[in-house]
């Protein structure tokens, strides 16, 4: 065993008679077997800061004028920027597939109130027709097809 | 049982609290057969070898959840897992996130309260006479819950979580899900009272969803489930004690 895991893990609140070795943490983690992906999940949060980061700038860009709107759309043509967005858009996808094609469907209650959940199946083209039609309806506005 | 030819060596974790600072590791040389299960070796090694080697085990059937260990890493319940499936090294240690006591042998108190924390048991506001006749239920609301029943607290979601090592007050995959079970039961009325400690530090919130739990479970029940569907859950009677008179409840 690799790591150890926080002194107090799983211990009693009264310590027992005996003395105990220290819980480890298990072998694999943090970056072995599927405790990877679990991490690289955790890691697409630093593209989510940097988003909001991007989205912010322009809508503070927007605020100021049409002369700093054209300044960042401009400024999206460095390769640094085509590289981010690049990027972002496999680690977005993947996050998007763990989380809601994956993930999401067993974490909805058989029931809410009088509501009972669609069947389990349905989840994945559910989502990921939303996921699709959201994505979608950005590209359109982004573009100018709509409104 | 008589041993064939073949030999696999065993890495076995040895700690004995009187004398060890740490965990140290003991290899044991045996001959196996080929329909063992990783147990099997264990008991072998104990009864033929090294009878000063503890381990926990009992049913031999995967039902009564005593025999959960780390072999090659990975949590199993060494009574279910072929000794096939591995090579002729096998690693064998107690489970990971737990005090050790002895060797193989992990301290479960800390489960144990836990455990009692969530309730697991069914809440009345009010005892029903027997002359009232019986709970009905129907096959629907059985299965909502059916799954999470399966669980015999064989402590190997707590082994894969990686929540349970670093936060100490989580209540962990397994008593969240029992929690959760009785939740759903349309014969109880204790859901407010579980929801209360969901929501503590430590409950539902301090998953952050790895799905290890799900993955390593021996009987299918998914605990990953149970504590995002707890999370959905506290949160609804968390927003209903806000708007409604008596959060809602009689």
């Amino acid at each position: 065993m690799a790591r150890m895991a926080n002194p107090e893990a799983m211990q009693p609140s009264t310590p027992g008679s005996t003395r105990t070795a220290p819980a480890a943490m298990p072998d694999q983690f943090p970056t072995g077997g599927r405790y990877l992906s679990y991490m690289l999940f955790g890691a697409t949060s630093i593209f989510y800061l940097l988003a909001s980061l991007l989205i912010l700038h322009m809508v503070w860009a927007l605020g100021t004028g049409a002369e700093a709107w054209e300044r960042v759309m401009a400024s999206f043509a460095n390769p640094v920027y085509l590289a981010y967005h690049v990027l972002a858009f496999v680690v977005f996808t993947w996050a998007g597939w763990r989380f809601l094609i994956k993930l999401s469907a067993k974490a909805n209650p058989p029931k809410i109130g009088p509501l009972r959940r669609p069947p389990l199946a349905a989840f994945p083209p559910m989502m990921g027709g939303l996921w699709v039609g959201a994505t979608a309806l950005a590209v359109i506005v982004l573009w100018g097809i709509f409104p | 049982m008589s041993p064939t030819s073949a030999k696999k060596t065993f890495v076995v974790t040895r700690f004995d609290p009187d004398v060890d600072e740490v965990p140290k590791t003991q290899s044991y040389e045996i001959p196996v057969q080929s329909d063992w299960k990783v147990l099997d070796a264990l008991n072998y090694i104990k009864d033929e070898v090294d009878p000063t080697l503890s381990h926990r085990w009992s049913c031999r059937m995967a039902v009564c959840g005593s025999c959960g260990m780390m072999v090659d890493g990975e949590p199993k319940l060494t009574c279910k897992v072929a000794l096939s499936d591995y090579g002729d090294v096998v690693e064998v240690e107690p489970l990971a996130n737990f005090p050790i006591i002895r060797d193989l042998v992990v301290e479960l108190e800390g489960f144990m309260e836990r455990f009692k924390k969530v309730k697991p048991w069914i809440i009345r506001a009010k005892e029903r006479a027997v002359e009232e006749g019986t709970f009905r239920q129907s096959p629907q609301e059985l299965a909502d819950f059916k799954q999470f029943s399966m669980c015999i607290n064989c402590m190997l979601c707590y082994s894969a979580c990686p929540v349970v090592g670093n936060e100490p007050h989580f209540l962990g995959p397994a008593a969240i899900a029992l929690g959760h079970r009785y939740n759903l039961d349309t014969r109880d009325e204790g859901s407010a009272e579980r929801n209360q400690v969901f929501l503590e530090e430590g409950g539902v919130f301090s998953c952050s969803y790895a799905n290890e739990c799900s993955e390593v479970c021996p009987k299918n029940v998914d605990p990953a489930a149970a504590v995002q569907q707890g999370k959905a859950l506290s949160l609804v009677d968390w927003a209903k004690g806000l708007v409604l008179p008596r959060g809602g409840g009689e």
